[in-house]
């Protein structure tokens, strides 16, 4: 058998390692680009420990014993055409019926007391980006429990002599967990699923979603319809919440669905998401031609990951990389010592 | 010669995989690894905003002035599925320096549709007009939520205010102060 390994082959096992690894680092455009329109924030870091949950790349999501301290970087980017003179802080927030609201500046409140920015003012030059630091060192006699604040970026409003103006702010939602230990388990059920019509005539699906696990969850997800009259299949839709459940809360979930599906039956799927905590439930539902139908008792079902399996695709980059390199290293050198040889390039095996 | 490139190869192949794995969950508490997610912005003109009486009304006593606080745009290049909500405060009174109207005479609304871009449901319910809109407070209340979030999105839209002038208001430039919050 003779195996065809041509000096060329390397070549192009780098070149092919070199496109995916350019396909990797795409994400770094995000930071790289323009600052957006006026006043941005974002996380600059995460905890390892939670590399894979995508709430930790965009809130401060943590586990803090008392008397242990945690920092992260942040970035304002101003994207308007003049300077901008930003303050910097960190307020308190509540949740409540689904919606993280987090308070003025000067609102006391336990995070605020953990809490040191630095710097706490900044200037930024137009379309331009500056960095800051958070630091949070929880009280050692700190009761145990669920703390939520924010990390504030505020443009006060310009003087004006009449009229009414603007103040902007953006901001980082931090959920602090604080206790000795491991964190309270996250989760969640989906206790039973509505078809609706809507006064504008489209159908609805509401999921009534309980938070019964020990942290506050940010929900995400998607319904997908089945068995259909002919047959018919539907969806994905898009699941739309208040974005945000307390520890304990029960809120409603809505998708709003095509006005061309027919009314049903149909078996309803819902696939919900918050952080790494995964759930799907299903309901065979009927949408009435005006305002609800029944609320029918959903069964879960085990949750599928709809999302790419991105370590595993990293690895088989990184694997197939690490070939492409050590077949060019070794047929490299080979090369060279069969060229010195004056014998044929090619390998033959028998 | 061969076994050094070898190892080279497989040194650097390692790095690779490492680096890939570099967040590993086994990591201690307290360390950190750097983000390259994006920003989420929120943009509006710093001019004041004048609030006028209705055609005929010299916003006397009993009657109301409203205006457009100015075109706000939020930009969420977070590339997620997490949504956002924009809140608006009463963060002053209206005060003409000798007569001051309170936070609570004022209400906020969002007049037609909020303008989106992306994968991203963006609404303000049922804050459409001055009659259905959200009593302005001193804290922070939704105006404008944006869910089924995928990606990045904008959301552009213009949030108006309205102001019921009461008994005893005397005439006079008023000044007064809202925030806006994007999370």
């Amino acid at each position: 058998m003779t195996l065809g390994f041509r000096r060329a082959a390397p070549a192009a096992f780098l070149v092919t390692g070199a496109a995916l690894l350019s396909a990797l680092s795409l994400p770094a455009l995000a930071a790289d680009a323009p600052p957006p329109p006026g006043l941005g924030i974002r996380l600059l870091e995460a905890p390892t420990a939670r590399a894979d949950d995508p709430r930790a790349k965009t809130y401060v999501v943590d586990r803090i014993a008392p008397g242990a301290t945690i920092s992260r970087a942040f970035e304002i980017t101003n994207g308007d055409n003049d300077a901008m003179n930003v303050i910097l802080y960190t307020a308190p927030a509540q949740i409540s019926g689904g919606s993280f609201s987090i308070r003025d500046r000067g609102v006391p409140g336990e995070i605020v007391n953990w809490t040191t920015i630095t710097p706490t003012t900044v200037s930024i030059a137009p379309h331009s980006r500056a960095r800051a630091r958070l630091s949070v060192h929880v009280d050692p006699k700190a009761a145990p429990g669920e703390y939520y604040g924010g990390i504030v970026a505020e443009r006060p409003a310009a003087r004006s002599d009449k009229g009414v103006v603007v103040s902007l702010r953006v901001a980082i939602r931090m959920y602090l967990s604080v206790g000795p230990g491991g964190e309270p388990p996250s989760d969640f059920t989906i206790d039973t699923l509505t078809a609706e019509r809507a006064p504008t005539g489209e159908p609805l699906v509401v999921a009534q979603v309980h938070n019964t696990g020990g942290r506050a969850l940010d929900m995400s997800g998607q319904l997908r319809l089945s068995k259909g009259p002919g047959g018919l299949s539907a969806g994905p839709f898009n699941a739309t919440l208040g974005t945000t459940l307390g520890v304990g809360q029960s809120e409603p979930v809505t998708v709003k669905l095509d006005k061309s599906l027919p009314n049903g039956p149909w078996l309803a799927r819902l696939d919900l998401a918050s952080g790494l905590v995964k759930r799907a439930a299903t309901a065979t539902i009927t949408f009435p031609d005006t305002g609800s139908g029944p609320a029918v008792k959903a069964n879960l079902v085990e949750s599928k990951d709809s999302s790419p399996p991105w370590p595993l695709i990293a690895a088989g980059v990184g694997g197939a990389l690490a070939v492409g390199l050590i077949l060019f290293f070794f047929f490299n050198g080979r090369g060279r010592r069969t060229d010195r040889r004056g014998e044929h390039q090619n390998v033959t095996q028998h | 010669m061969r076994a050094r490139l070898i190892l080279t190869a497989g040194i650097a192949a390692a790095a690779v995989v490492g680096s890939v794995f570099a967040a590993s969950p086994a990591s201690a508490q307290g360390v950190t690894f750097t983000l390259t997610g994006g920003v989420i912005s929120i943009a509006e003109t710093s001019t004041a905003a004048a609030l006028t009486p209705a055609a005929g009304l010299a916003g006397q006593t009993g009657t109301t002035v409203a205006g457009a606080l100015g075109s706000t745009t939020v930009t969420d290049n977070r590339a997620g599925v997490l949504g956002w909500q924009s809140k608006i405060t009463g963060t002053t009174a209206f005060s003409n320096g000798t007569f001051t109207i309170p936070v609570t005479a004022a209400t906020a609304f969002v007049p037609g549709t909020v303008s989106t871009s992306g994968v991203v449901a963006a609404t303000q319910g049922t804050y459409l007009s001055a009659a259905t809109g959200l009593a302005l407070t001193g804290s922070a209340q939704t105006l404008v939520t944006a869910t089924a979030v995928v990606g990045n999105n904008t959301a552009t839209f213009n949030p108006s205010l309205s102001i019921a002038v009461p008994g005893g208001a005397t005439a006079g430039d008023y000044v007064g102060a809202v925030t806006q919050t994007v999370s």
